[in-house]
This record gives C-alpha cells, sequence and structure tokens, in this order.
C-alpha cells in the first residue's frame, strides 16, 4: 500500500500531511511512531476509570499529533472527546460511549493500515 | 552598518518543548536546516536546558504537558534574570489559552495542527529579527568609523557561530606603522583606509560566512569559516593599500589562529590571533600563524595560577637548601646555604622553578610566594642555629616586584625578629637585572635594608646588562657569578677569562665572590687559585631537603 492510498483508505488527507511533514519518509516515519504512542490507551482507560483528568490530557494529546499527521478522522474524534471532558474537574459522570465507539473504530483502522505500508 | 554582513548565517538555536516525541520531531525536521534544534520533552526539563545551555535564541513551548506544564515554565522563565529575556512562542490548539500565556510573557503563537512549515519559518525569523533588534537599540553594536562590528557585538555574534559544528579561523589584522602614518597622513586620510580595509573585510567575511570587526585603531578581527589560503585576502588588501597611497610603504600584517578552541572566549581567541601578528614584528611575512601547540602552554599557566592559594595553604612548595662553601681555608667549609623554592603539585608532580617563578614575577603572585618562604627559611634558620651553627646564614631569593610592597622592610625586619634572628642573618639575593631595570629607586630601598646590616647578594652576575661604571655605585656584599660560565668552563676557553675578570672586580669593589654551578675538582681548583670566596653546585653537595640539610650540619658541626 502506497502512502497516498492509506490516507484516501483511512480518510486522512496526504496532501495536507505532505506539506507540513515536506517528505512521504518522514510522514511513515512518524506514523510507526505513532503506534507506540500511549494516547488512545490512556482514553480508554481513564474512561474505564472515570478519570477524566486522564481522558483530556490523552486525548487532547492524541488530538495534537492526529492533527499533525492528518489523519482526520481521529484529529476529529479526539477533539470531540477532549471538548467534552474539558471541565473534569467539574465532572462526575460523562457519557462518551459513541464517541468511544468512533474512536476505537478509527484507531484500529489506522493501526492495522500502518502495519500494510510498503 | 553591521546589516552588511552574513548575520543571517548564522544558526541560532531553538528549544522545542513538547511531550509529545512525534510533535517534536516534526517541528524539528522542519526547522534543523535553519536551527540548530535542541528538545525537552516536559517542562521541567526545559528550564534545565535553558539553565544550562547558552544561547538558546528562542523556546517553541507546548502548554498542556503533565507535572510541569509550559505556563509553569512561562512562570519561572519569568523569575529568572538570566533566561528571562529568551522569546518564547507557545505552541497550543487551545485558542482561549493565548491571553493568559501572553500575560506570562510569551511572544506569539503557532497553532496545532502546525501550518505550513514556511509559515512557522517566518513567524520565527520575524520574532528573532525583533529580539535582536531589541538587542541592537540597547547596545550600540557598530564601530561609527567602518560600519563594521564592534568588539561587544563581534563577541556577543562571534559566540554564536561558534555553536556551529564547523571549523572556524579567527584572524587578527593591522597596518603596518599605522600610529605613525596616522601622525603623517592625518586624521582623514588614515580613516580612508581603515574604512577602506572595512569594507574588503565586510566582503571577505560574507564570503566565508563569517563576521568582521574594528575593536579600536587599526585592529580589525574577521570570524570565518575555516579556509587554508589566506594569500589571497593579503593581497586584496594590499592592493587596495597602494592605490590608495602609492608612495607610502603601508601593507597589512594579520595573525590567523585557525581552527580556534571553541571552548575559549572570543575574546582569547582574538588575543590568541593578535599575537600572531606581533610574532612577526620583523614584517617580513604578512601572515603569522597562532601556534596551537601554545594552548596547552596557556592552560598549564591558568592551571599554575588557580592553583596557587591552594598550593600555599597545603604547603606544596618545599624549601631546598644549596649549601654554599667557603673555600678559603685547606678545605672547604659549610657557610651557609641558598634557599631554593619547589612546588610539589598534587597533580602535575615536580614543577620546575622555571616554570613558575617568571610567571608569579609577571602576575605578582611572586611576592606572596617570596614572603612564605621567608617565613619558612627563618623558621628553619632558628632550628639550625639554636642546634647546630650560630654562624650560619641564609640567603633568600627576593624578586624586584618584593621591594615595592609598602614598608617592605618593616615586614622582613618583623618576620627575622619573631624567629629570633639577626640581620645579617638572612642575605637578600637580588638579580642583577633588577638592578637594572629599576634603577634609583631599588637602590633606595636596597641602601636602607644594607644600612641596617641586611648583606645584599647581587645574583646572576654577568647575564644582565650592568656597565662596569654603574656597578660601582650598587649596594651589594656579595657577587654571585653566574652558573651559565662554569657550564662553559671546558668548552669555552675565554669563560675563564671573564671569571678571572670578575672575582678581580669584586675584589676591587671589596665584596665577596660566590661561584655557582660548580660541578668538578678542577672548576673548584681554578676558581680558589682565583681567590673566590665561596662556591656552590654539585661537586661539593646538591641543593638538599631539609632532613638531609640536618645531616649534613651535623656533620660539618
Amino acid at each position: 500500500m502506497t502512502l497516498q492510498e492509506f490516507y484516501v483508505l483511512i480518510g486522512g488527507n496526504y496532501q495536507e500531511a505532505l506539506g507540513r511533514l515536506m517528505n512521504e519518509q518522514l510522514i511513515t516515519r512518524m506514523l510507526v511512531m505513532f503506534k507506540q504512542s500511549n494516547s488512545y490507551g490512556d482514553i480508554v482507560s481513564g474512561y474505564e476509570e472515570k478519570d477524566y483528568k486522564k481522558v483530556f490530557e490523552a486525548s487532547h494529546s492524541l488530538k495534537g499529533v492526529a492533527g499533525n499527521l492528518s489523519l482526520t478522522p481521529l484529529f476529529s474524534i479526539s477533539s470531540a472527546i477532549c471538548e467534552k471532558v474539558r471541565n473534569y474537574e467539574n465532572l462526575e459522570e460523562v457519557d462518551l460511549e459513541k464517541e468511544m465507539e468512533e474512536l476505537n473504530f478509527s484507531y484500529v483502522n489506522i493501526i492495522s493500515k500502518i502495519d500494510q505500508l510498503g | 552598518m553591521y546589516k552588511n554582513q552574513n548575520l543571517l548565517n548564522i544558526k541560532r538555536r531553538i528549544l522545542i518543548v513538547d511531550d509529545e516525541l512525534i510533535n517534536r520531531t516534526i517541528l524539528a525536521e522542519m526547522l534543523k536546516d535553519t536551527y540548530e534544534i535542541l528538545t525537552a520533552s516536559n517542562g521541567e526539563e526545559a528550564l534545565e536546558i535553558l539553565n544550562k545551555e547558552e544561547y538558546i535564541t528562542i523556546v517553541i513551548l507546548d502548554l498542556l504537558m503533565p507535572k510541569v506544564d509550559g505556563f509553569e515554565v512561562l512562570k519561572r522563565k519569568k523569575a529568572n534574570i538570566n533566561i528571562k529575556d529568551i522569546p518564547v512562542i507557545v505552541s497550543t490548539s487551545e485558542k482561549e489559552l493565548e491571553v493568559k500565556s501572553l500575560k506570562l510573557g510569551a511572544s506569539d503563537f503557532i497553532k496545532k495542527p502546525y501550518d505550513d512549515v514556511e509559515v512557522i519559518k517566518a513567524r520565527i525569523a520575524k520574532l528573532i529579527d525583533l529580539y535582536e533588534s531589541k538587542i541592537v537599540v540597547n547596545k550600540t553594536r557598530e564601530d561609527e568609523l567602518t560600519g563594521l562590528l564592534n568588539a561587544e557585538a563581534f563577541n556577543l555574534y562571534g559566540e554564536g557561530i561558534l555553536l556551529n559544528s564547523k571549523k572556524h579561523d579567527l584572524i587578527a589584522i593591522r597596518l603596518t606603522n599605522f600610529i605613525f602614518l596616522h601622525d603623517y597622513l592625518g586624521s582623514e586620510k588614515s580613516n580612508t583606509i581603515l574604512k577602506n580595509i572595512a569594507k574588503e573585510l565586510v566582503k571577505f567575511a560574507n564570503k566565508n560566512n563569517g563576521i568582521a570587526c574594528r575593536s579600536h585603531d587599526d585592529y580589525f578581527y574577521v570570524l570565518i569559516d575555516h579556509i587554508s589560503n589566506y594569500e589571497n585576502i593579503v593581497e586584496v588588501l594590499n592592493n587596495e593599500l597602494s592605490l590608495l597611497h602609492e608612495r607610502i610603504n603601508l601593507k597589512v600584517k594579520i595573525g590567523v589562529y585557525q581552527n580556534v578552541d571553541k571552548s575559549s572566549e572570543i575574546n582569547v581567541l582574538c588575543d590568541r590571533a593578535m599575537s600572531a601578528v606581533d610574532s612577526n614584528d620583523d614584517q617580513t611575512q604578512d601572515i603569522g600563524f597562532y601556534d596551537t601547540k601554545s594552548i596547552e602552554q596557556n592552560i598549564y599557566i591558568e592551571k599554575l595560577i588557580s592553583d596557587f592559594d591552594n598550593a600555599i595553604k597545603n604547603e606544596e612548595f618545599i624549601i631546598y637548601y644549596q649549601p654554599k662553601f667557603n673555600i678559603e681555608g685547606d678545605k672547604p667549609k659549610l657557610e651557609g646555604a641558598e634557599a631554593l623554592v619547589r612546588w610539589i603539585h598534587p597533580e602535575l608532580g615536580f614543577i620546575s622553578p622555571g616554570d613558575f617563578i617568571p610567571l608569579f614575577e609577571k602576575n605578582g603572585l611572586i611576592k606572596k610566594l617570596d614572603t612564605y618562604v621567608l617565613q619558612k627559611v627563618c623558621k628553619d634558620l632558628k632550628f639550625f642555629k639554636e642546634n647546630y651553627s650560630k654562624t650560619l646564614q641564609i640567603s633568600v631569593n627576593f624578586s624586584r616586584n618584593d621591594f615595592f610592597v609598602l614598608e617592605i622592610k618593616k615586614k622582613v625586619d618583623s618576620i627575622l625578629a619573631k624567629n629570633n634572628l639577626e640581620h645579617k642573618d638572612i642575605h637578600l639575593e637580588v638579580t642583577e637585572s633588577a638592578y637594572t631595570r629599576d634603577g634609583e629607586q631599588l637602590i633606595g630601598i636596597l641602601n636602607s635594608f644594607r644600612n641596617d646590616n641586611y648583606l645584599i647578594e647581587m645574583d646572576d652576575f654577568g647575564t644582565g646588562y650592568s656597565t662596569l661604571n654603574a656597578i660601582t655605585d650598587l649596594p651589594f656584599d656579595y657577587l654571585k657569578l653566574d652558573m651559565i660560565f662554569m657550564r662553559k668552563f671546558d668548552s669555552n676557553k675565554n669563560s675563564r677569562k671573564v671569571i678571572k675578570f670578575i672575582i678581580n672586580l669584586s675584589k676591587i669593589l671589596k665584596v665577596k665572590t660566590v661561584a655557582e654551578g660548580v660541578e668538578t675538582k678542577e672548576q673548584c681548583d681554578f676558581l680558589k687559585s682565583l681567590g673566590c670566596n665561596l662556591i656552590q653546585g654539585y661537586y661539593l653537595s646538591k641543593p638538599l631537603k631539609y632532613d638531609d640539610f640536618i645531616l649534613l650540619l651535623e656533620k660539618e658541626s
């Protein structure tokens, strides 16, 4: 799979990523690095533990990285989660079921396709 | 104006602070061609780097980070005088945090996800320009006459240049006989010469990614990427000069310090390059190169100076006694000794007095060392006299610097008095060159010692420049024949004639003669036959440590 095909399949923005990162090698390097990132796992565990501060920080991080790599769906959903828990200090319980579903789908989709990059 | 110079070519340093490795890497990749990049993964690390590293031009700071966040970094930075002025660009996706960070001292923002690389670079360049212009306004950076950088600005920008990993050369440029020409041509013409030199130096500096300055008069410096050929620039400058004044033999001479030692300060590098100009004083060559071997020598010298106080405190300076024997009778008889100082350094081991005495004479530390030696010797001599020989006399070397200490005589008197010594027990050894350098003033001080029963030995006689006339007026009681004459004793027949002359001279002057460096029986017999009074040297004894000198005293008594 080429990098361009990857971006099409995950709904990302190849041109934007290339404009920012300047060359394909760097984009690929960053995508491989992205697989090691803990943000996704922290959102999931934070939500299970009702630790919304953790969810906020992790979704904020994921938003930044996904944005910089132009992984558009992941950027959108992490931004949405981030906004929902921004006032984490005043939150007792938040329903993020739908968002988490979308997050899981986007994340797994991206990760599985990074492995297929040539 | 300094803007003519390639300051934009200097790689500034940027610190990128972000807890996400991917963000740090992307930003670093964007900027690494234009800037030198440092990175930190959290606020704490960022503050550490800011405090430790010098010349960071800009910080790009993420705000939301675990533990010490970006706001905390801004707060602590603002409170730290050393780093508070370094501009910060906040990188954030949170529009609403911008006002808060501005209040805490942030200068600009870049948004996340990052804009196109050119947008980010332009923002950074603009901020650097603003920041550096502010510094320019704060301090005048320009040499008024030539428009080159002045020395302060040269130091500032030069330090930035040296951070680059490339090799660099520092060149010092001067004009031959400039002061004379200035008087001869008048200031207007000589200023034109300086301006034209400056113009060529700017071109030369720009071509080689460097900067140029005039510090004062005809002292120019250029810092550039390392090159191997300096003939061209000398030719260009000399051509320029010959066009201006055909009839006058005006030339440049340059000193080049290649592959400069980047750990030294710029002004030190300038001094080294300038010393290479001065090494060409005979003007036979236009280009002098700084000898890098002397860097090690300089480090060694700096170490000796910085270790001096501890050496005194830890008693690393050891006194050796070079016995002096009277050879007037049938058998040589121990009459006294010359106190010699040796430095046993804890790391460097034995250090030759030839390394540290001239150095300390130059920087004045010798006064402290001589006082230390005098105190030690007086204490030892008190013990020697009480237990072995009541007539023993020790001579102590005095630097000419010692005699210009306020109330030096009172100080010496008091050290002797403390040890119950009489003035005649200590001989003051003064080199012949000291007499010739300081003339009447020194003679006055020595007379005051002599009038109070101190005995003076003129050391190293025959190596200075005393004329026969002058020497008759000098106050001294012993004339020490320099060991150089003994060294040439066998190889140079004239040397024996000189020895004979000096011993006869001392008889005329009614002073005693001490011959140094006597190593053989033949030398001793020769000196004795001429009527020399005392000898010292390996023939009768090498310099002895305190314990060994006591053994000698026991044997003699």
